[in-house]
């Protein structure tokens, strides 16, 4: 087994090299309980947010942490212990939808699109944003992403999406899949994969601007 | 006899939204892009389009910190989906039955 490496940074003053860091493993060591406790919650929530089914979640973090185990000697400590065991889920997921995309018309067509059309009603100017829908200025959107309430909300956001909208959105952006991996896997066409990566974005960022940027959303001494 | 103050450049914005698809269909052009699907003169459509609207400029944007954010959400799993303790239990006894290869 080689070198395991957790994603821990050392915290601010700890100037300890990682050798001797509780939790940086630097001695070949195969520890799988271990893993389970450093990124258990992590693997079951990416899984969970791809699968949206926690029964089926936890089995597909299960197989990946024993397909790791399976595989230990092959780990190479080029890439972090969490990195490591990800990819592996990650294969495991894109397996199974590649398995079932076969099985089922994939496509969420409808999806935003009365939204999409309310969006860009305009009497004057066809086709143009609607004054009401226009997007506004986000202010401090930087400052938004260290906030644990922003996070709170944006979860909440991207779990309106529709099964088959969010999971194109998360390969795209989150797994970083090409268009055309997606389109393979799941077994739909470009127009139809752009189509819903359109809509998810145009429902998720109306969604955070309502609930967070917004003129309407809870006022800055409000938020956390 | 003087131009009204401002009058070209209302002139200007004019001939350039109407070289330009309405907005509707330039979010939809620019989510393309983001996805490295845009051709290039859609690529300069948007870029004139953003130039003079700041609807799209705003959303074009903002799809920038969706993707940051998006990238973001998974070190940040919200605490109703974590692991309960019978999960965490059952999976560590099930990887003592497996026998590890190292």
């Amino acid at each position: 087994m080689n070198i395991a490496k957790t994603d821990k940074p050392a915290p601010p003053g700890d100037t300890r090299p990682d050798s001797v860091r509780p939790g940086m493993t630097s001695t070949p060591t195969l520890d799988p309980e271990r893993w389970v406790d450093d990124h258990g919650d992590y693997l079951f929530h990416y899984a969970l947010s791809r699968l949206r089914d926690p029964v089926q979640a936890e089995d597909f973090v299960q197989e990946a942490l024993l397909a790791a185990l399976r595989s230990a000697d092959r780990y190479q400590g080029r890439s972090t212990e969490r990195t490591w065991l990800a990819g592996i889920l990650k294969h495991k997921i894109l397996d199974h939808f590649r398995k079932s995309g076969r099985e089922t018309s994939f496509t969420d067509l409808e999806f935003y699109a009365g939204e999409e059309e309310n969006t860009f009603r305009n009497e004057l100017y066809p086709e143009h944003w609607n004054r009401e829908m226009a997007p506004q200025e986000w202010a401090d959107a930087g400052a938004a992403l260290d906030r644990e309430e922003f996070w709170r909300v944006f979860h909440r956001c991207s779990g309106k999406l529709p099964d088959r909208v969010a999971r194109v959105f998360l390969l795209r952006e989150v797994d970083n899949v090409s268009s055309e991996d997606i389109c393979a896997t799941l077994g739909i066409s470009p127009n139809n994969l752009w189509v819903m990566l359109h809509r998810a974005r145009l429902a998720l960022r109306r969604c955070l601007e309502v609930n967070w940027f917004g003129a309407d959303s809870p006022s800055e001494e409000g938020k956390p | 006899m003087s131009a009204r103050p401002g009058g070209w450049r209302r002139r200007w914005i004019l001939l350039l939204a109407f070289l330009t698809p309405p907005c509707r269909r330039i979010v939809a052009l620019g989510s393309r892009e983001l996805d490295g699907a845009a051709a290039p003169w859609d690529r300069w459509r948007i870029r004139v389009h953003r130039s003079i609207c700041t609807g799209c400029r705003r959303y074009l944007q903002q799809l920038e910190i969706l993707r940051e954010a998006a990238h973001g959400s998974t070190d940040r799993p919200p605490p109703t989906t974590r692991l309960s303790t019978e999960s965490r239990d059952r999976l560590k006894r099930r990887l003592r039955c497996e026998p590890a290869k190292s």
